[in-house]
């Protein structure tokens, strides 16, 4: 009866576990989800209709053992990119001319302290 | 002139020509956000006060669907171009998002149904079609999506589809 009971326990314990496990995914996925409505907070943070619905909506495709990798893709496949807080590496010019210009003038310094001091 | 300047200034003015072809070769219509396929789940729902699945009895090719709720004050303020429409004879499938049965018809009773057919839709039929929040309306042509309107419908947004 004791070993029945530790049984009993040890499961309820590991379905609880488990429960908790998905629960933590699910938020997790919610996070990189943003609300369209109020455009900083992920669906996590939101409370319109809304982030609720969708919530809703992305639990129960967890329920159906849908993947994360396939919820997101019909996410963005309705609603598009800006669903994401992470958007498609697209805008190369956006990300990569602060560098550039960075860089440019860093050499255009560089040159002119060499002038400078071999003049010295 | 420096060497260095003699490098610089072409790489800026390369790569301002650069920005300036790929914005005119830039196609504004690929920024216009493409509407998902209608989902099927609204053909096959059975209509609230018909008992019939809209499938079966939708003939048009042009027709508008509008989210709308008794809880959604904007709502209240697009129904008079709803009524206007029905007027002129434009099918327009209701789907009330996430509300109560006895308001549903309390709000209908009290502001008139414009609507050929409602769908109650606890949130599925909205997710498929990408709904932001209520009131939004979505023009179809053709089985298509062809244009949506977030908030309030008025006059003037209509007139363009008609």
């Amino acid at each position: 009866m004791k070993n029945f009971y530790k049984k009993f326990i040890l499961v309820l314990l590991l379905i609880s576990f488990n429960a908790v496990s998905q629960e933590q995914v699910r938020i997790d996925f919610y996070k990189t989800i943003r609300c369209l409505v109020c455009d900083g907070q992920s669906i996590y943070d939101s409370e319109t209709v809304f982030a609720q619905n969708l919530r809703e909506q992305i639990k129960l495709k967890f329920d159906q053992n849908f993947t994360k990798a396939e919820i997101k893709k019909e996410l963005l496949i309705i609603y598009g990119q800006d669903i994401s807080f992470q958007p498609k590496f697209n805008n190369f010019i956006l990300w990569f001319s602060p560098m550039i210009v960075l860089f440019l003038m860093f050499c255009f310094n560089l040159s002119r302290y060499r002038k400078n001091t071999n003049k010295k | 002139m420096h060497r260095i300047t003699i490098i610089i200034i072409p790489i800026i003015l390369l790569l301002t020509a650069f920005i300036i072809i790929t914005n005119l070769n830039y196609d504004k219509s690929s920024i216009k956000k493409s509407y998902p396929p209608l989902p099927k789940v609204i053909f096959e729902n059975l209509s609230y006060f018909k008992n019939i699945p809209i499938g079966s009895s939708l003939n048009e090719k042009v027709y508008i669907i509008n989210f709308f709720a008794s809880w959604c004050a904007p709502c209240l303020a697009e129904h008079p171009t709803f009524m206007n429409l029905k007027q002129k004879n434009i099918i327009i499938i209701g789907i009330n998002f996430r509300d109560d049965e006895e308001n549903l018809n309390k709000w209908l009773e009290e502001h008139g149904n414009p609507y050929e057919y409602v769908i109650r839709d606890d949130g599925d039929i909205a997710f498929k079609l990408g709904l932001i929040g209520v009131p939004e309306t979505y023009f179809v042509k053709d089985q298509l999506i062809y244009k949506k309107i977030q908030g309030p419908l008025f006059k003037e947004d209509i007139e363009e589809f008609l």
